[in-house]
């Protein structure tokens, strides 16, 4: 998960199509950066200055439709940042040599969205969470586990063949098992935390006394005294140093944790209140809804962002 | 490598000129989706051809046939090709997408190329 605001490069030769994408992506906490021709996206991405790149499919000619520059800026570009294409140019030709794998087997992007009204910025805005999961993403892995898919566009269809009633009752048991771990979780960096909060301190206590034993030495010169309580002093803030790093990482973790929980507690919640509808339909409308929305809101991309 | 037609059966034109052209790659068995029945398509098939207009559920079934074995490639073959359904495809785990053509020469330059490929890693 990132804790910085996931940064957005956007490369595209028209910058009027620029504003509404950056004004969107801002609004929903991305951080934007936008050039206009491919030399500088490369550069940039070189740089590592992005965290995922939507890039325009023609970047050099508008009206050609041979033009699939856009394509060839995202497989010269670094290879670890995902790129997604964004077309006014949809096209089958486009989206093969997009999406499909070339001969070294990587494909050039990992999204392919159309500008147009039928997709959009919502569709683009669900190509950017998925880009920023993490391939291994301990969430969207057990979800696509537990819905035997391996692919999270193909959940919706699962639900459907599923039926409601199997689906939430996985996505529900998922959810239970995933709450007890990250409470197994929690309790193992609390502990870690107090533990290095102790051994800091202990560290801590060494460190001054043995400055304080020497002070007698010092006291007669002996000048190894003086280089020994230095090298002392140096070691202790460096321990303590290390142990701080440590505990804040845990911290972190534990902070996620909170978030995670609360989410998956909320969403818990609200399947339980769903079992106690009475009227089958309405319960099976509900379920389905719930489901539905937990995938299309990008839900289970979003857990553990602050 | 061995290929197989996930589709018809029935005698079916389409089926003879794909028959046809692939010849020279040493031809495929043909099978229709009620055949496996649920069960796991045999792992001697390594290019699996997936006719669109036979199987239910494309891309889920994509991805299960790329589930079971990620080296597989798998070309979709359509009658009504859309961009739309080649990212779905694609998205899913396809190697190639292909409208259904008649020309012979084209299909055998595409089997080719998916053979040639190398595969991205699985999941994606």
């Amino acid at each position: 998960m990132m804790n910085h605001r996931p940064r957005v490069l956007l490369v595209d030769n028209q910058p009027d199509d620029f504003i509404p994408v950056q004004e969107c992506l801002e609004r929903e906490g991305f951080s934007v950066s936008m050039v206009t021709n491919a030399d500088d996206g490369k550069r940039e991405m070189a740089l590592k200055k992005a965290d995922v790149a939507i890039i325009d499919l023609r970047l050099e000619r508008d009206w050609d439709e041979r033009d699939l520059s856009g394509i060839t800026l995202a497989k010269q570009a670094e290879p670890s940042i995902p790129k997604i294409i964004w077309t006014n140019h949809p096209t089958i030709a486009a989206v093969k040599s997009a999406l499909g794998p070339s001969l070294d087997g990587l494909p050039a992007a990992v999204g392919f969205v159309s500008k147009l009204s039928d997709e959009g910025l919502p569709a683009l805005l669900n190509a950017i969470r998925l880009a920023l999961t993490p391939a291994n993403g301990q969430i969207m892995r057990r979800t696509l586990q537990a819905f035997e898919v391996k692919a999270p566009v193909a959940l919706h269809n699962r639900v459907e063949e599923l039926g409601p009633e199997v689906a939430s009752e996985r996505m529900h048991g998922l959810l239970r098992d995933m709450a007890q771990e990250l409470e197994r979780g929690r309790e193992r960096d609390s502990h870690e935390m107090l533990r290095l909060r102790k051994t800091g301190i202990v560290v801590g206590w060494v460190g001054t006394a043995t400055i304080v034993a020497m002070f007698p030495l010092l006291w007669f010169g002996a000048i190894e005294a003086g280089f020994l309580s230095a090298g002392v002093s140096t070691l202790t803030n460096l321990a303590h140093k290390l142990f701080a790093k440590r505990e804040n990482a845990a911290q972190d973790r534990l902070t996620r944790s909170y978030m995670e929980l609360e989410k998956i507690y909320r969403t818990t919640f609200l399947f339980a209140l769903i079992e106690s509808i009475e009227s089958k339909n309405a319960r099976d409308a509900c379920r389905k809804k719930l489901l539905n929305h937990l995938i299309d809101q990008s839900w289970l991309f979003n857990v553990g962002k602050p | 490598m061995l290929m197989v037609l996930l589709g018809t059966t029935k005698e079916n034109h389409w089926n003879a000129v794909l028959k046809k052209a692939l010849e020279p790659l040493g031809g495929f068995d043909v099978m229709t989706q009620e055949q496996l029945a649920g069960d796991k398509l045999d792992s001697k098939y390594k290019i699996v051809a997936l006719d669109a207009t036979y199987v239910d559920n494309v891309e889920r079934f994509v991805s299960q046939l790329r589930n079971e074995q990620p080296d597989r490639r798998i070309v979709v073959f359509t009658a009504a090709p859309t961009w739309q359904g080649a990212r779905a495809a694609f998205e899913a785990g396809a190697t190639d997408y292909l409208p259904k053509t008649l020309a012979q020469s084209e299909l055998l330059n595409a089997f080719r190329e998916v053979k040639r490929k190398r595969l991205p890693p699985w999941p994606r």
